[in-house]
């Protein structure tokens, strides 16, 4: 029992990273229609910055990791500028091509510019352990999952009353309708990559404590991500938000149960079933072409 | 039918086009409020093009488009719609997974006055079948029923000149007469400008104040509805009609 819910702590956790990449990747999608192949590499960026806010600037923990999500959300900005603005009226072999370049440049910048030795970041959450009973759990794990939560709940809110929430959605619905009422695309553009930034630098500001940070740690998770957003129906962020958990929890319970060398074979074979039975993903809506 | 002495709309002299494709070689006319105008022309002739210039998601690369008086040549749609006007494109102009409120909501998106909400209210007074459906999704609704939440989008941030791409497309023939009569009372009760591109070229100059035939991207005639509903030319080669 204790250790069902330890790996139950777990799959939320590893469910919560995965979410929290996977829900921006979904917005760029669902809103933008642009694919990003870079999206893990920004929880990468974001697991540096908070290294060297924390290791090199010396700050603590509790201003190195809301500057982190500030700062990625600048990052934002720079990939909207740099990349998004060129290529979202572009074909998508352009989006891919140049997304997908993207992350390997800053994969093998993050390679050279701090070599492949993993690193450890430290939070003061780590060393709390609160006692459930019979069950331990780090303060970090409860802020990862008690952050997660919020910022959902926080992102729902945002695109259901908010003006530009609902501009966003009004964009990801009809483009042209969207510019024949006035909403200006290219700042909902801005505002989408920013936001999806956003959730990757909380991604690593929340999590990186409680992984090794190195310059592939995100290949894996990224793809994990991806997996969430297909099987959530492509662009949905609910479902993207949903999958995550799902696989974050398979994870765990095909860990405990059968053997960790199984894991990922039994998560891409499971989203290949659910794809098999269900091709629009859990949440998706069959999309009429021509 | 009272016509203002100064024209509320006036195009002089308009290019416009995409990319090194010109379009538009020399477009004018002007429109006085309160009235309807149907713009009619073969495929291709530049007439859903016209009607964005109008709008602004195309560039005026010669001419002068002017509205009450003042240029707009080279303002942005978003100045263009606060101006007032706005178009209803062809095709679906909607957001199908918002529900009939959020989507006439959305059509005042551009506005920040305290307006809205009597507006919305007042839309749903004139198109009846919106306010049975205010709670559900746009994209539940028929063809026709979208296409008059579409035009109540339009009219959310009251336009004084409206222009309307095929808005009878694909709708029932009861459907279209419907659309129609809303169109011509819009004119003459909001005192608005309309101006509309129409494929069912006869029943749209019915209701026309003026008609405006637009041959590869020049105006080639203009005329009173009946007087082109009753052009030997224009019959043959525009209605389909007898030629008297």
């Amino acid at each position: 029992m204790d250790l069902l819910f330890t790996q139950l702590l777990n799959g939320l956790t590893a469910g919560a990273e995965y979410a929290l990449v996977a829900a921006g990747l979904a917005l760029l999608f669902g809103i933008l229609q642009i694919v990003n192949f870079a999206h893990g590499e920004f929880y990468m960026l974001a697991a540096f910055i908070l290294y060297v806010l924390l290791a090199v600037v010396g700050l603590p923990y509790y201003a190195a990791a809301p500057l982190t999500v500030l700062l990625m959300a600048c990052a934002g900005v720079l990939f909207y500028a740099i990349v998004i603005s060129r290529v979202i009226s572009r074909p998508w072999q352009i989006q891919l091509i140049s997304t997908l370049a993207l992350s390997i440049v800053m994969i093998n910048l993050a390679i050279v510019l701090s070599g492949p030795t993993p690193r450890y970041v430290e939070s003061p959450l780590n060393n709390v352990i609160l006692d459930l009973g019979s069950v331990r759990i780090s303060a970090q794990r409860v802020l990862v999952l008690l952050g997660t939560i919020v910022s959902f709940a926080a992102l729902y809110l945002g695109l259901k009353y908010t003006r530009t929430g609902k501009a966003m959605r009004a964009v990801a619905q009809n483009r042209e309708a969207a510019a024949v009422v006035g909403i200006g695309v290219p700042v909902i553009g801005l505002v989408t990559t920013v936001v999806a930034a956003s959730f990757a630098g909380l991604a690593g500001a929340l999590i990186a404590p409680l992984y090794a940070v190195g310059p592939t740690m995100a290949v894996l998770v990224n793809i994990k991500a991806f997996a969430a957003v297909i099987v959530g129906g492509f662009g949905n962020v609910k479902g993207a938000i949903v999958a995550a958990f799902v696989i974050g929890l398979l994870e765990a319970a095909s860990t405990t149960l059968i053997s960790t060398e199984y894991t990922d074979a039994i998560v891409f074979g499971g989203m290949i079933l659910i794809l098999l039975f269900r091709p629009n993903g859990l949440f998706g809506k069959a999309v009429r072409v021509g | 039918m009272a016509v203002e002495k100064e024209p509320l709309l006036e195009l002089r002299d308009v290019h416009a086009g995409y990319g090194e494709l010109s379009i538009l070689k020399g477009v004018s006319f002007g429109v006085g409020g309160g009235t309807v105008t149907s713009v009619i022309g073969a495929n291709g002739a530049g007439k859903s093009t016209l009607l964005k210039t109008i709008f602004g998601m195309l560039k005026v690369r010669e001419g002068d488009v002017s509205f009450e008086g003042r240029s707009i040549a080279a303002l942005g749609t978003v100045k263009r719609l606060k101006a007032g006007i706005a178009i209803v494109p062809q095709g679906r102009c909607n957001f199908p997974q918002m529900t009939i409120r959020e989507n006439l909501e959305m059509g005042a998106y551009t506005r920040s006055d305290d307006g809205i909400e009597a507006d919305l209210q007042h839309m749903v007074d004139q198109f009846p079948i919106l306010r049975e459906k205010l709670h559900l999704l746009a994209g539940d609704m028929s063809g026709g029923q979208q296409q008059m939440l579409e035009m109540a989008m339009a009219l959310m941030v009251r336009p004084r000149v409206l222009l309307l791409d095929e808005p009878s497309l694909g709708l029932s023939p009861m459907m279209i007469d419907e659309v129609f009569t809303s169109i011509r009372s819009l004119a003459e009760v909001n005192g608005m400008a309309i101006i509309m591109v129409e494929q069912n070229a006869v029943q749209a100059l019915k209701i026309s104040d003026l008609g405006v035939v637009i041959e590869l991207g020049r105006v080639s005639a203009t005329g009173t509805g009946p007087e082109m509903l009753n052009d030997p030319d224009i019959r043959k080669a525009y209605l389909g009609l007898p030629v008297i």
